[in-house]
């Protein structure tokens, strides 16, 4: 095993090399592109300067779970097939049965608790100065802040970070684990195939709307 | 031609020492679980005991046993549901490594229990864990009942102070126990475990 390990990663790192020059070469172009085409931003990619925003993506979560509950006991109406889950997994995204139900009360809050969910995406900076991500917001929660997942020890623990640095010609992932922006307080429903705005205020580069999806996974 | 020969030779000598080096790990429980030729992810607990067995509070004031789930491959996972990233992960990855189980997912059972009690109701833990798997079971109850079973099961958890919006967050061990159905305790799944990981390590314990 000792032997074989060292001679295993020279052979992959001989082969890294040329790969990571394409890589880099496919990324150059791709950053060139992506500023000559910016009026004409793709779905999947905001843009506002030198900042790109990708893929920006959540799961979907409903926003009262006392309600839920309550309808659960209420009739027993057949739950399990009617059970947003169930279809979330499945990737459909027709309108949950359940939505009649949860609404009736005028006065959302008040008994309801919380909800929370994660945004994910990919910012890259095509500049030559290092950028900040200070702050995001949306409608659909009223309360959104920047957070960091970190795992020590295989012990999980989250905080909340007052800004973001993406580095001149880098990028950051937002990604499960990692970097997130923390929806608290979800104001409706978030089902699979929607799309929702948030919009993301840089130091340098001012604000950017992204388009999220809400997707199973 | 000769060159060639010593070549093989030694091609083949270093073959044999690389698996002697590696049986004589294994042999010594020095390589963990997974290692094993089958390619099993998690950590197995070595010698295998009795899972602890506890009474919890499930949605409509059902009182639930870790052995009522006797018979089946019990995933026991413990996580809060204002917890936005690490939890929903793991509840989507072992969502979907159960709908890839085919005939065997009626023999797997996701138990969650809270490391949030003073939030999470039973009712609410239910609505949360079947966002994901209409068959998970979400399990609260008091704190002073959840302390000794955390702590039995090797998982720590601490609460935060509130930040300025009175939310806080709850540091806990990711990891997820995999109980096999005779009720042993037997593989340790990290964070970060793929779903088609978990489904391998499933399947392991059903057959």
């Amino acid at each position: 095993m000792l032997t074989t390990f060292p001679l295993r990663a020279r052979t992959i790192r001989g082969a890294l090399g040329p790969l990571l020059a394409l890589f880099g070469l496919v990324v150059l172009v791709a950053g060139c592109g992506s500023s000559a085409s910016t009026p004409t931003a793709q779905a999947a990619a905001s843009s506002s300067g030198t900042i790109t925003v990708e893929q920006a993506w959540t799961r979907p979560m409903t926003a009262s779970m006392a309600g839920m509950s309550t309808a659960t006991s209420m009739a027993g109406m057949a739950m399990p097939s009617a059970s947003p889950g169930a279809m979330n997994m499945s990737g459909m995204s027709t309108a949950t049965p359940m939505a009649g139900m949860t609404m009736p009360s005028a006065s959302p809050g008040a008994m309801d608790m919380d909800t929370t969910d994660a945004v994910y995406f990919t910012i890259h900076n095509n500049g030559s100065d290092a950028d900040e991500l200070l702050s995001a917001s949306s409608a659909v929660a009223t309360t959104v802040q920047l957070h960091q997942s970190t795992l020590t020890n295989g012990i999980s623990s989250m905080k909340q970070v007052s800004s973001v640095t993406v580095p001149a010609g880098g990028s950051v992932s937002f990604d499960p684990g990692n970097y997130h922006v923390m929806l608290i307080g979800l104001k409706h429903d978030l089902n699979v195939g929607d799309h929702f705005d948030l919009t993301l205020t840089f130091k340098e580069s001012g604000t950017i709307t992204v388009s999220v999806e809400v997707r199973a996974n | 031609m000769h060159w060639k020969r010593r070549t093989t030779l030694m091609v083949a000598i270093a073959a044999l020492l690389v698996i002697l080096a590696g049986g004589g790990a294994w042999a010594a429980g020095l390589v963990p679980f997974g290692d094993r030729g089958a390619a099993i992810h998690g950590s197995a607990f070595d010698p295998n005991t009795p899972a602890p067995n506890f009474t919890l509070e499930e949605a409509g004031n059902k009182q639930v046993q870790l052995n009522d789930f006797r018979g089946k491959v019990v995933l026991l996972y413990f996580g809060y549901t204002y917890c936005p990233d690490i939890c929903p992960t793991t509840l989507a990855t072992i969502a979907r490594a159960r709908a890839s189980l085919g005939a065997d997912a009626s023999k797997v059972q996701f138990v969650m229990v809270t490391v949030d009690p003073k939030r999470d109701t039973p009712a609410r833990l239910d609505a949360y864990v079947q966002k994901f798997d209409p068959s998970f079971v979400g399990l609260s109850g008091t704190l002073a009942q959840i302390t000794p079973i955390a702590s039995e099961y090797g998982i720590y958890f601490q609460a935060q102070s509130p930040d300025s919006t009175g939310g806080y967050s709850v540091d806990h061990t990711a990891a997820v126990t995999l109980i096999d159905p005779q009720g042993q305790r037997r593989l340790l799944e990290s964070y970060g475990t793929t779903s088609d990981q978990f489904a391998t390590d499933i399947r392991s314990l059903l057959h």
